[in-house]
């Protein structure tokens, strides 16, 4: 009996130890980003080479997951994210309504559009939504609309996992001609649900559908690897969805988390940012961009907070019911 | 009967306050948090917001079937592994006990990769389960991924009763094969066919891998999937409070389940060992075909799947033809940089850190028992019924605030997940073990601890052997729970592989899925190695 | 004239390299107990399995009341083996009530509804109705062989299998069943094997005995002739107290002329009571021991060491010197 009571006291330490080694210092940066993982490798590495000494903890997961997970430190009063990184500005909105952002004026904001500044989070990249085909568009897609062909097996990502499906729930939704009729007319015609915009190309390249919703890094990443697809850049114009970055004020080493936003806005995180497949905020930057011409569109994501509920029930009800 | 003597019942205060507090600590408390969480969110209109219902509907559904299939070839198997003289059956028990190694949704994508239209089994013959997405193709894959828990529980059943000698009574009374099956070995194996089914159900229920791959993309949602993306968008303010509701009602269900069939089956209770036949008889050979019917299930549900998975792991993207000449190992060098390495070693230390506590904690409710008589196999049970997802909100919400994004707290989280699995084999092993033994020992001038260290805990040796495989395997490729606890520099590998597949980059996915599977099958392999040979008589 | 009940030839049964019965002949008519005997290891389990059809021969043949039912290609099926079998561990089926149990192969056999109320009778035939509504795990011991004894009883077999059936029961409950077992027998007529490691028993139940060592038969003959003239050293022992001395034909043991019978190997087998105490020969006590009926000296003598029997209480003490004498002997093979 003894035995097992020291067994048991000693594995019992064991655990403390291990809880007390996992536990972020105060030293230690903690970014919490449902940026792709290459990415957020390039910077952390081009941060940590600029400030040696800096130890960085990153925390990679879906926009829902790391929104969840935020949700979930508040809630049991646990220390959370220093620097919050996402896809799209949606979260950051409802953050920055809380009270939560640290409010100042990094040095790259300059630099940066305007559409792409507010008080407490600056944009860092371009996403965009894009409709991926299979190789050779046999089925002649040009525009969103014809998504709702149909004759054509279409596959759309869940909005409420995936930020950049969110935009474009965001997007259509407010948008005249649109609305959430846009959705009840893909359900009408087939379209399914899946996950992940990822999971929206994997279907076309595997030939399940012919045509998706999805991101143009994912179609392309696929296309360079040899997958048989195309991408098509739909009228009336490709939704833009600008990735934010911001600075909880709780934040413990504070300096540090400003400067890893400085890091992001600067010419070296840009070119980073580019290097790995994404569209850097700033113009002049090398990295990958839609062909000249195409027409972009950027929503107007305070009025998406604001209309937030609805969209997500009428999509709930479309989709689920 | 054993009977305890006054001297053999001192001293079991302590360890009984002990036992109280790791269920507390594991399950009680963290429940208690979610259920005052959810009443203080106000329950009754959150729970029939749009498809909740028929969420709960379905996982219900899905879990009953789920649990029947499984059992039916849980059973049949251990018949026949156990019954007849079957050529290769180390091979069999192997690959029927597979499938445990391999995460279970990693098994709906192997499926899918296998079987969905334009999968391999399509490319090859043309032929393909259009039915793999949506509510058929879950329970299809669920039942598959917990036949082997079946499996094994109706098999120990086996072993464990004079079976042959009361089969043989009752063909000597006339019965045929068929009629003493029907008679005497099944209704006899009852105890066993129930906990078999219970730990399906408890097992399905839980299941959030393969509903995620197989059902969402037809709409079919389970409460596991339907939390996940409830917590998934907590930036709606009422979704984390949907979450915590439909992992209470997760949470009912199963407890529910598990407390009906308890009374009924006294499934909580391992089977009391009896004494073997002494006639030693040889065994039959099987009836004719049920050998080849068996591999053809086996490979079909184990074998070509894992091909399939396997096949996927080289192509180099999605969508390029599954042909040899296309075959790269890209994946494997894209999926294992620093990160991924690091999340195996992880995965690997927790298993075993989970394995080791489980044990310890098993082994203290064991002798707890023993010494007072009050049984914890019920407490224990529930621990195990509860679904991964509630458990592991419950456990964020009741040690949060101290262990958030700790290792410390997926720890707990797998400890009151798989006491059950440390604590049946051992419980079993202990009740077998003659009291006489012990009392010879103290008559030999051993004291009480020498006593049980000397005799109780060799003979007891398989029981812990079979318990801690068990816990480390579960552990090393539990998901579930993982993905709602984990923190940042603190993710398992199931956890990278979620990762790599909701990016929706199935080759990758498909690439580090098969490492993973390979690990843990070679952990296996050397754990079974290593386990000490029963006597033979 | 009519066949024997059961009949086995050449009996061979076994599994991989392991051979468990070997060359085993065997005849047992209607109305006759055959016992066998034999220490754990022998194959009397495996003999009695091998004739009610649980496990397949290797070679030889059986047959039950002139029908073949077993041999290396053909293997009748135990339902269809007209054969009773009580089990050492009773093999009570703990699903099933006592009367249930006796029912099952009434039902088996086709007598549907009267199974229940033919069952409860023969219960209270044996004497045991009160516990016709109990489960195994209500009854002790002898009343769960008693139970076992009435369901093989109940479709009147032509053989009853009895397999060591009071191995696991207390003193007064063995004489109790076995009275019980012989007059069941006796009054349906069928044959009987009955297989024990306790001479005792088998002497005193059985028509006829055979000796099992290894697999392998050592001797069969009546009960008389197993004891009296037993083959060799070890079925002397196996079936009782035995003394052996070395001897010569038509010569002398210990210096006494006596009459010799049996094959001449050199010793003698001396049974106690074929000794007396008083006599021309002289030994030295070495122990006592008292049986209740009669008490048991062992001495030492020229030659070796004798067990001689005397009525009564003990009436000497070890190292006593005393006179004994020896009226037959029986000249035996070493093996």
């Amino acid at each position: 009996m003894v035995f097992r009571a020291r067994i048991m006291a000693l594995l019992g330490a064991f655990a403390l130890l291990a809880a007390a080694c996992s536990s972020n210092g105060s030293g230690t940066l903690t970014i919490y980003t449902s940026v792709t993982q290459a990415t957020v490798d390039a910077l952390v590495t081009g941060f940590e080479e600029a400030n040696p000494g800096a130890e960085v903890e990153v925390f990679r997961a879906p926009t829902g997951e790391v929104a969840a997970r935020i949700e979930a430190d508040r809630r049991s009063g646990a220390a959370t994210a220093d620097v919050v990184w996402l896809s799209d500005p949606l979260s950051m909105y409802q953050y920055q309504a809380d009270g939560l952002l640290e409010s100042w004026d990094p040095a790259g904001a300059a630099t940066l559009p305007t559409a792409a500044v507010t008080d407490t989070f600056w944009g860092t990249r371009v996403l965009h939504l894009v409709i991926v085909v299979a190789d050779g568009n046999p089925a002649g897609v040009v525009s969103w609309r014809d998504l709702t062909d149909s004759s054509l097996a279409v596959a759309v990502p869940d909005p409420r996992f995936a930020g950049s499906a969110f935009a474009a729930l965001g997007y259509f939704g407010l948008e005249p001609g649109f609305g959430i009729d846009f959705f009840r007319e893909l359900r009408q015609a087939g379209a399914i649900q899946v996950s992940s915009p990822g999971d929206v190309v994997t279907g076309v390249a595997e030939g399940r559908y012919d045509a998706g919703l999805t991101l143009e890094f994912s179609a392309r990443s696929a296309a360079d690897k040899g997958s048989p697809i195309d991408v098509v850049w739909p009228s009336p114009a490709t939704i833009a969805v600008v990735s934010p970055v911001a600075v909880f004020a709780a934040a413990d080493p504070i300096a540090t988390a400003r400067s890893f936003v400085d890091h992001l806005l600067s010419p070296a995180g840009q070119a980073a940012i580019g290097s790995t497949g994404w569209t850097p905020i700033v113009a002049g930057v090398e990295g990958p961009a839609p062909p000249p011409g195409t027409p972009v569109v950027f929503p107007d994501w305070a009025e998406i907070f604001q209309h937030q509920s609805d969209l997500l029930a009428g999509y709930s009800e479309v989709f689920d019911g | 009967m054993a009977s305890r003597t006054s001297v053999e019942r001192l001293g079991s205060r302590g360890p009984e306050a002990l036992g109280v507090l790791i269920v507390v600590a594991l399950a009680a408390y963290p429940v208690g948090r979610l259920v005052v969480e959810a009443v203080g969110d106000g329950v009754a209109d959150g729970l029939w917001r749009g498809g909740v219902g028929t969420a709960a509907l379905n996982s219900l559904w899905t879990s009953a079937s789920a649990a029947s299939l499984a059992l039916l070839a849980g059973a049949a198997l251990a018949l026949l592994t156990e019954r007849f003289r079957v050529p290769g059956v180390s091979l069999m028990r192997a690959a029927i006990i597979a499938t445990l190694v391999v995460p279970p949704f990693v098994s709906a994508l192997s499926w899918h990769a296998t079987y969905a239209p334009f999968g391999l089994f399509d490319d090859a013959t043309g032929v393909s389960a259009a039915w793999l997405e949506g509510r058929v193709g879950v329970v299809a894959v669920i039942a598959v991924n917990v036949a082997p828990l079946a499996y094994l529980v109706v098999a120990a059943g086996l072993r464990s009763w004079r079976v042959p000698d009361l089969e043989w009574a009752a063909r000597a009374a006339g019965a045929d094969r068929t009629a003493t099956l029907r008679l005497v070995t099944l209704p006899m194996l009852r105890p066993a066919l129930a906990a078999g089914w219970l730990i399906g159900f408890a097992a399905s229920l839980s299941s959030f891998g393969v509903p995620v791959v197989l059902g969402t993309p037809a709409g079919f949602e389970t409460l596991t999937t339907r939390v996940y993306r409830a917590v998934a968008f907590a930036a709606m303010p009422d979704a984390f409070e949907e979450a915590v509701i439909m992992a209470l009602l997760l949470a009912v269900i199963a407890l529910a389940v598990a407390l009906v069939a308890d009374a009924r089956f006294a499934v909580a209770r391992p089977a009391p060992r009896q004494v073997r036949s002494d006639g030693r008889s040889p065994r039959r050979p099987p009836p004719g075909g049920a050998v080849g019917a068996a591999w053809v299930y086996l490979g079909l549900t184990v074998i070509l799947p894992g091909l399939g998975l396997a096949v996927r792991a080289l192509t180099p993207s999605v969508g390029v033809s599954a042909v040899p000449t296309n075959w790269t190992l890209g994946n494997f060098t894209a999926a294992f940089d620093s990160r991924t390495w690091e999340a195996l070693g992880r995965s690997a230390l927790l298993a075993v850190a989970a394995a080791v506590l489980a044990l310890a904690a098993a082994g203290l409710l064991v002798s707890v028992r023993q010494s007072s008589g009050r049984g914890w196999d019920g407490a224990v049970l529930a621990m195990f019924a509860l679904p991964g997802t509630a458990l592991a909100l419950a456990i964020s919400l009741g040690y949060g605030r101290w262990l958030a994004n700790t290792a410390a707290i997926i720890l707990i989280a797998y400890v009151a997940k798989l006491l059950a699995l440390a604590h049946r084999p051992l419980a079993a092993s202990a009740a077998g073990v003659d009291r006489d033994l012990i009392r010879a020992a103290r008559a030999a001038g051993a004291s009480a601890r020498r006593a049980w260290a000397a005799v109780s805990l060799p003979l007891m040796r398989p029981g812990l052997v079979a318990g801690g495989l068990l816990v480390f395997l579960f552990a090393v490729h539990e998901l579930t729970m993982s993905s709602l606890l984990h923190g940042p520099g603190n993710e398992t590998l199931a956890v990278v592989i979620l990762d790599y597949q909701q990016l929706g980059d199935p080759t990758v996915t498909a690439a580090l899925a098969v490492m993973l599977a390979l690990v843990v099958g070679a952990a296996a392999l050397l754990l079974l190695w290593l386990r000490p040979r029963r006597v033979r008589r | 004239m009519k066949a024997p009940a059961l009949s086995g030839t050449g009996i061979g049964v076994g599994y991989g390299e392991i051979e468990a019965l070997t060359g085993v002949d065997l005849a047992v008519d209607s109305g006759e107990l055959l016992a066998v005997l034999g220490p754990s290891g022998s194959g009397k389990t495996t003999l009695l399995h091998a004739i009610a059809g649980f496990v397949p021969l290797v070679s030889g043949s059986i047959e039950i009341d002139g029908q073949l039912v077993s041999d290396p290609v053909v293997s009748v099926p135990p339902e269809r083996r007209n054969v009773g079998v009580v089990f050492q561990h009773h093999a009570l089926w703990p699903h099933l009530t006592a009367v249930e149990t006796v029912a099952f192969p009434l039902r088996r056999s086709g007598r549907g509804r009267d199974s229940l109320p033919e069952a409860a009778g023969l219960l209270e035939r044996l004497g045991i109705s009160h516990l016709a509504d109990r489960f195994p795990d209500e009854m002790s011991g002898g009343e769960q062989q008693r139970v076992s004894l009435a369901r093989a009883l109940a479709r009147h077999p032509v053989l009853f299998l009895f397999d060591e059936p009071t191995a696991h029961l207390d003193v007064p409950l063995r004489s109790a069943l076995l009275e019980e077992i012989d007059r069941q027998r006796r009054s349906d007529g069928a044959a009987g094997l009955y297989a024990t490691h306790d001479a005792g028993e088998a002497l005193a139940l059985a028509d006829r005995m055979l000796l099992l060592r290894n697999g392998g038969v050592v001797q069969s003959g009546t009960p008389v002739e197993v004891y009296e003239q037993p083959v060799d050293v070890w079925a002397a022992e196996l079936t009782g107290p035995a003394s052996v001395l070395p001897a010569e034909v038509g010569s002398s043991i210990a210096g006494r002329q006596i009459e010799l019978s049996g094959s001449p190997d050199g010793i003698a087998l001396i049974r106690p009571e074929w000794t007396c105490l008083g006599g021309p020969l002289s030994g030295v006590v070495e122990r006592v021991s008292y049986r209740g009926t009669r008490t048991e000296y062992r001495l030492r003598v020229a030659g070796g060491a004798v067990i001689v029997s005397d009525d009564g209480t003990p009436r000497l003490q070890p190292g006593d010197e005393t006179g004994w004498d020896v009226r037959r002997a029986h000249l035996i093979s070493r093996h």
